[in-house]
């Protein structure tokens, strides 16, 4: 009888004084002098890649920017101001890129199949897509320069995002344009469209 | 006051009662000698006398009991990505995934519980060091019992804490700690921090006690 009840005694002496706490566990007890108990939790966030591009009204609108030459002024070379975008009074486009995995690239392609735009009489004859002037307010977001083909690619500046973060791009701009107006076409209303493609890898 | 008389019973019960002070991690109780009266009306006295010597503990639990360490994981939607919508997480043993139980309990003084992490100071990262950090400061920590607060994480660790005491030395809580990513950023395309330390991903809560 003595010698069980030694060695319940032991066992629960045992069991008292052991500690449980671990310096990298979820749980745990310490039942010695300092006491301390370190738990762990582990986080991990899971970001996915994505690209956003803007040319002027954030929406699936389509902006118009109309030149309209006064008939004194045809082939002055005198600029002319557009209306219809949605910043610079109407003679430019907000512009915006956000991307999170590589550099991004601008191109550009244009309508007219090489020959500019037109005002749907070929004998009328086209505006060259030079005439339309590009300027931007913001390096990071070069303006492509307009041609009637092989429009040069631009790239988007890497960055704007929180520092060091080595695949972010976060840049805004403002492109301006204008009617160079250093010919006289053919009365008519001439349109076009211009398609911006940014890509990232 | 009618007392055991035969010394076989006196010690059967200093027996059971020795036996009982042992579990409790007491020193074993001492009982008086047995003695015998043998004048009418007789009558021995035995008195027993107990000590209780508690132990002092500190118990802590961050989510799963146990050695399990849990993993949360917030899952940004790619149209969402810097939007500054939280996100919840999944993972967790409370909330829904989004979030971990918190027990802990001491009779020793303030409990004291300070957060630490793996990242060296900088954040979590991906496998690809170009790839940049994400600030702990995006990890948001909310508690559902001001008594046990959940410490504010930061690249250094956070700030300690101190679990309301119950009584003069006695601390026994129970909370749920919930954790958001806060996407108010656009960090590089990736998986940060997770399972593997060195990417910043681990947070050590330690309580200590006096």
């Amino acid at each position: 009888m003595k010698s069980n009840l030694k060695k319940l005694a032991a066992a629960v002496a045992i069991t008292g004084s052991a500690f449980t706490g671990t310096a990298h566990a979820a749980s745990g007890t310490d039942t010695t002098s300092l006491y301390s108990v370190a738990n762990n939790l582990n986080l991990s966030i899971v970001i996915p890649a994505f690209l956003y591009f803007r040319v002027g009204t954030d929406s699936a609108t389509i902006d118009t920017i109309t030149f309209s030459p006064l008939a004194a002024n045809l082939g002055n070379s005198g600029s002319v101001a557009g209306t219809g975008g949605d910043a610079g009074g109407g003679t430019a486009a907000n512009i915006a890129a956000r991307g999170n995995n590589g550099q991004i690239t601008i191109g550009t392609t244009v309508t007219g199949g090489g020959l500019g735009m037109s005002n749907g009489t070929p004998a009328d004859g086209y505006i060259n897509y030079n005439e339309i002037t590009t300027g931007t307010s913001s390096a990071n977001i070069p303006a492509p320069a307009l041609a009637n083909a092989g429009v040069a690619n631009v790239l988007v500046l890497l960055g704007g995002g929180v520092a060091g973060a080595g695949k972010v791009t976060n840049r805004t701009a403002v492109w301006t344009y204008g009617y160079a107006n250093t010919t006289v076409p053919s009365a008519g209303t001439y349109t076009g469209v211009v398609t911006y493609t940014a890509t990232m890898p | 006051m009618k007392t055991l008389t035969h010394p076989n019973a006196v010690r059967a019960a200093a027996l059971t009662a020795l036996v009982a002070a042992t579990l409790c991690a007491m020193p074993p109780a001492r009982a008086e000698q047995p003695a015998t009266d043998t004048v009418a009306p007789f009558s021995v006295n035995a008195r027993l006398n107990f000590t209780l010597n508690y132990p002092a503990f500190l118990r802590f639990r961050v989510g799963t009991t146990g050695a399990t360490v849990d993993l949360i994981t917030f899952t940004v939607p790619a149209a969402s990505v810097g939007n500054s919508v939280p996100i919840s997480g999944t993972g967790g043993d409370a909330g829904g995934g989004t979030a971990v139980n918190i027990e802990v309990a001491g009779n020793n003084g303030q409990v004291t519980i300070t957060p630490s992490n793996s990242s060296g100071g900088l954040g979590l990262r991906t496998a690809t060091l170009s790839d940049g950090r994400i600030s702990y400061d995006q990890i948001q920590t909310t508690t559902n019992l001001a008594q046990l607060p959940a410490p504010v994480l930061t690249d250094a660790g956070g700030t300690p804490v101190q679990p309301t005491l119950n009584t003069a030395m006695v601390t026994q809580r129970i909370a749920v700690w919930t954790y958001s990513y806060l996407n108010q950023t656009i960090p590089s395309a990736g998986i940060y921090g997770g399972t593997a330390a060195a990417r910043g991903g681990r947070v050590t809560y330690t309580a200590t006690m006096p």
